[in-house]
């Protein structure tokens, strides 16, 4: 048979010179090839008039060692006299043959078996200036009929069968690869098969020399010969399931854990077998993510997205990196049955897939890709372990959390997660210097406390009554540095191609104007907002008279209070009456008593006021010729359902009133100091002095509709509100 | 004298108690005053070295003026103050149980030590100055805490070369022997100090600053009459004075003025409101006002 092909072979990025291919001593081809076909026809002859109908049927494929010949370069296998008979061919065909002439029809079915090769060459010829190659062989066989027609014995017939294509124009579209040496191509062509010389000798004499057309289609394959048969296997690293990455603070500077990949060369079929062969390995990461920073919040300015895993020269002695700092490629600098490579990690989230392709010395340079040891199919290691392909280790939090952000726990408004995804929980954020994960069970905060310890104790409360996962030790900007928390607030600042949701904040404490103030400062257009970090610009806290008092109780309160209006919790009410001042005054008909006036921006008493009576609500009333009713004073009243209402234990009720304006619409004031909330509560029930019930009567009874619950208010999750 | 120990009047006033915080347990490691050539740093364990938190350890929080992280003046005073709380103090598991805080000595407060470090390190001692207390024990759980405050007067303060100095305050019960003590060793986070010379014309808030720091520091350590002087300075310069007026209120008070003060709260409130419509309720203020205005209308 004779074949030559015309597939391309697909060109990558990286060329090598087409000269490797003429340093190859010898090649081995390897070639299938199926033929279909057959003829009809009719003619005339001594005999009267003849139609015979022919179908053929052939398959089968060989090997063939081609050897450099001298002179030329051409690689050949064997000559016509069979001086080199390494070759192997399969052969099995079947023909069927209707002869009708005269009043009678011959139909005889002839299959065949090769048996041997006969004869015949094969030549390959590489043309390195154009970048071509031309591959043709021709073999001849002795046949042995195996299922001769009735009547016919068995024989061994030496045939000449041949097969050509028509057009060989085609041989010179073989284009030699840019990488490897692998040639390989399959071609389908129109071909004479060998004449139908079997027919019954009755018919035989009768008949033409008749060669049916059949559809030939081969497939080749060409690969340097004379190298030991070998597979190249990736070992699964040691603590493979569990490795994380793990990055340093600064971007150039490995993390503390790399990891190290060990492939090795055994006996094609046999994984215990090591191979003599030796080879030249090349490393490739692939997929390499390329986040900013180390992790989310570090550093938050100047972040790199840099290559987040690095085969580093320093740690690699063995290996020349090819494309340096990326630290993308590197390839063994000697030959060897095994290799390692030493990958270093640059960020908390990073991912990679290693390719190893074994490069078999010999001087062929054939290229053999190594597949993992746990899975034959598999020719790319993840690192880390990824199984679900969500790019984080699968040795996280064995948890099989949810990948988009749908933590429930608070449940606060219902509004599910914390703005951060999986992936950025698991990426993680710098806190005090070190890296933490995000917690995937609960929604995360993060506060950034300028202030110190006079924050601590509340933020304490707030984390224990809030229920949610605050991380409240990043660092601030100063002259140390940047800070973990830039000024844009941006917890997640450093997410580049990874699952994302929302540009999720964090919240600041900062010391209170004049050092007395506490608020939760809004963002343009959430002034008077309550809602999720994003639209709280700070939570700013007084720090309390410097040397005086200020209960650590109180202090606490306040921090919760308002780190709470940051997460979205609103007061238990609004419309309270306010501070009004309360001063003895002669009437009109000249009787002293105490009068109730609204106050001006300096407290003091505006307009005529009101005669009242201040009642005490333990009993009597306040005396108008009591010194400090003569001098004035003012308090603050608070009203039914407003900012005192509720809930007495909650933080985000107030306790600055001392009067309260009773059902009868008497003005009813207290000495003793109301209860500093220090938890949360779960609806607006009026509590302790604001129980339904309650004697005389509630103060300030339920909090107004819609309020209060306000364990059922917490949003953390900047995509809402 | 010792170094460190309270010179004058001072040491009329401080006591006992004060021996015990001035600065690192004697003789336990050399010590430089401030500015001297320390020992090599191989020689010196660091104070850092006792670890800042433990499980089921009390909580040591120090403050330094009631920040984390300050810059101040040569000049000026230094206001230190320690809270020792319970790791559960306020939350909602009650169920918590009881830290005692004891000392070898007479108070628990001789358990506690300050260390100041300068920036290469070295121990350096300052004459800070502790309100006495003279507990033997302080029992800390769910409800209870403990706190001391110590002060550096301007006067000392203008002595200490410019830098950067870190405080750290330490508990060591690890040596006491009284049935049911809690024993073991912690320390609280460094507190900072960026000192400098002090600018010159210092601008309004400066100078706010200082006069408050002044006068704080004299009421903490007894010079009333002093305190009010620098207190009524400042308001004179700066009427609207937040910090002022309370400093003053606290300061008449204690001068068994309850009226005046009550009036000089009710100022400080007006003023606030005015100053910030939104934000919430000054409560440090409201609750000396309040509980004034209760004690006068009981009369």
């Amino acid at each position: 048979m004779l074949f030559s092909f015309s597939a391309l072979t697909p060109r990558g990025d990286t060329k090598s010179s087409p000269e490797r291919f003429l340093k190859i001593a010898k090649w081995k081809l390897s070639v299938s090839w199926q033929a279909s076909g057959g003829f009809e026809d009719s003619l005339k002859n001594e005999g009267g008039s003849l139609s015979v109908q022919s179908t053929v049927q052939v398959s089968g494929g060989g090997e063939y060692l081609l050897v450099k010949r001298p002179g030329d370069g051409a690689y050949e296998w064997g000559t016509p006299e069979g001086e080199n008979p390494n070759v192997s061919v399969s052969y099995n065909g079947h023909k069927t043959l209707i002869v009708s002439h005269g009043g009678g029809t011959f139909h005889n079915d002839w299959s065949y078996k090769g048996q041997r090769p006969d004869g015949g060459s094969a030549k390959l010829e590489i043309n390195a200036d154009a970048g071509t190659y031309d591959v043709y062989a021709v073999v001849y066989f002795l046949k042995e009929v195996i299922s001769p027609p009735s009547g016919s014995k068995p024989e061994i017939v030496h045939d000449s069968i041949s097969m050509s294509p028509r057009d060989s124009e085609f041989r010179k579209k073989n284009l030699l690869p840019d990488s490897g040496f692998n040639l390989s191509g399959s071609h389908e062509f129109l071909a004479m098969l060998a004449p139908l010389n079997e027919v019954d000798p009755q018919v035989k004499k009768k008949l033409p020399l008749m060669a049916p057309w059949a559809r030939m289609n081969v497939n080749w394959t060409l690969t340097p010969a004379g190298e030991e048969d070998v597979e190249a296997v990736i070992e699964t690293p040691k603590d493979y399931e569990n490795w994380q990455p793990a990055a340093e603070k600064t971007e150039d500077k490995a993390g503390p854990q790399p990891i190290t990949v060990k492939v090795r060369l055994h006996k094609k079929g046999e994984k215990d077998k090591p191979a003599s062969q030796k080879a030249q390995f090349r490393f490739e990461l692939v997929d390499t993510t390329k986040e900013k920073g180390v992790c989310l919040n570090w550093p938050a300015d100047k972040a790199q997205d840099t290559y987040d895993l690095r085969i580093e020269q320093d740690k690699n002695k063995d290996l020349d990196v090819k494309d340096g700092k990326e630290g993308q490629k590197a390839e063994t600098k000697k030959n060897a049955s095994g290799a390692a490579v030493t990958i270093s990690c640059f960020d908390w989230g990073a991912f990679a897939r290693l390719k190893v392709t074994a490069i078999l010395d010999g001087g062929s340079g054939s290229e053999v890709l190594a597949y993992l040891d746990s899975d034959k199919s598999k020719h790319d290691l993840e690192i880390p372990k990824d199984a679900d392909d969500n790019y984080i280790a699968d040795g996280w939090k064995k948890g099989g959390y949810a990948e988009d952000d749908e933590e429930s726990s608070p449940e606060g408004d219902g509004n599910p997660g914390d703005g951060l995804t999986l992936y950025e929980e698991y990426r993680g954020f710098m806190e005090n210097g070190t890296h933490i994960y995000g917690d995937p069970k609960k929604k995360d905060l993060f506060i950034c406390n300028k202030i110190g310890q006079m924050a601590e104790l509340g933020i304490s409360i707030f984390e224990d009554i809030s229920g949610l996962a605050v991380h409240s030790k990043l660092k601030p900007g100063g002259r140390s540095g940047p800070g973990e928390l830039d000024a844009s607030r941006i917890i997640n600042l450093n997410h580049t191609n990874m699952a994302h949701v929302v540009e999720q904040h964090g919240i600041f404490i900062e010391k209170g104007d004049a050092g007395l103030t506490s608020e939760a400062e809004g963002t343009e257009g959430y002034e008077n907002i309550n809602g999720p970090p994003k639209t709280c610009k700070k939570v700013k806290i007084g720090l309390g008279m410097l040397g005086g008092r200020y209960s650590a109780y109180r202090r606490a309160s306040t921090l919760a209070h308002e780190l709470l209006h940051g997460c979205s919790v609103w007061h238990h009410g609004g419309g309270d009456m306010g501070v009004r001042k309360f001063q003895t005054k002669t009437d009109a008909a000249g009787v002293k008593r105490i009068f109730i006036f609204n106050v001006d921006a300096d407290g003091n008493a505006v307009g005529a006021g009101t005669a009242i009576i201040l009642y005490n609500e333990t009993g009597g009333a306040a005396d108008p010729d009591d010194p400090i009713a003569l001098a004035g004073f003012n308090l603050w009243i608070g009203n039914k359902q407003g900012q005192h209402s509720g809930d007495t234990d909650c933080v985000m009720r107030y306790d600055t009133a001392h009067v309260y304006l009773n059902n009868a619409g008497r003005y009813v004031g207290y000495g003793d100091p109301e209860a500093i909330g220090l938890s949360l509560c779960t609806n607006g029930q009026g509590t302790g002095v604001n129980e339904p019930g309650r004697k005389p009567e509630p103060r300030y009874a339920n909090a107004t509709a819609g309020k209060g619950k306000c364990e059922k208010q917490i949003c953390v999750n900047d995509k809402y509100h | 004298m010792k170094k460190g120990m309270p010179k004058g009047k001072w040491g009329l006033i401080l006591g006992l108690a004060v021996l015990t915080i001035l600065v690192l347990n004697p003789g336990c490691r050399k010590r430089s005053k401030a500015g001297e050539e320390a020992p090599p740093s191989e020689a010196r364990e660091l104070p850092e070295a006792v670890e800042v938190q433990k499980e089921n350890a009390p909580v040591l929080g120090l403050m330094v003026n009631r920040l984390g992280e300050i810059d101040t003046y040569q000049g000026w005073p230094v206001l230190v103050e320690l809270e020792l709380r319970h790791p559960k103090l306020f939350l909602r598991d009650k169920t918590v149980e009881s830290m005692i805080i004891s000392s070898r000595g007479e108070s628990w407060v001789q358990a506690i030590t300050l260390v100041v470090m300068n920036s290469t390190d070295q121990t350096i001692d300052l004459p800070f100055k502790l309100k006495p207390l003279e507990e033997a024990a302080l029992t800390l759980d769910a409800e209870k805490m403990g706190s001391l405050s110590w002060w550096l007067a301007g006067e000392d303060t203008i002595k200490i070369p410019e830098g950067d100095y870190r405080v750290i305050a330490r508990l060591d019960t690890s040596g006491v022997k009284k049935p049911g003590i809690w024993q073991g060793r912690v320390r609280s986070e460094p507190v900072i100090l960026h000192l400098s010379k002090e600018p010159s014309p210092l601008s309004e808030e400066q100078a706010e600053e200082k006069q408050l720091l002044l006068a704080a520091c004299a009421k903490a350590l007894g010079d009333r009459a002093k305190a009010m002087g620098y207190v009524d300075t400042l308001l004179g310069a700066r009427p609207e004075s937040l910090q002022g007026l309370a400093l003053k209120a606290g300061l008449l008070e204690e001068a068994g003025d309850k009226m005046a003060a009550m009036k000089t709260y009710e100022k400080a409130i007006a003023i606030f409101n005015r100053k910030y419509p939104n934000a919430d309720p000054p409560y440090g203020l409201w609750d000396e006002y309040n509980r004034l205005v209760a004690e006068l209308l009981k009369k």
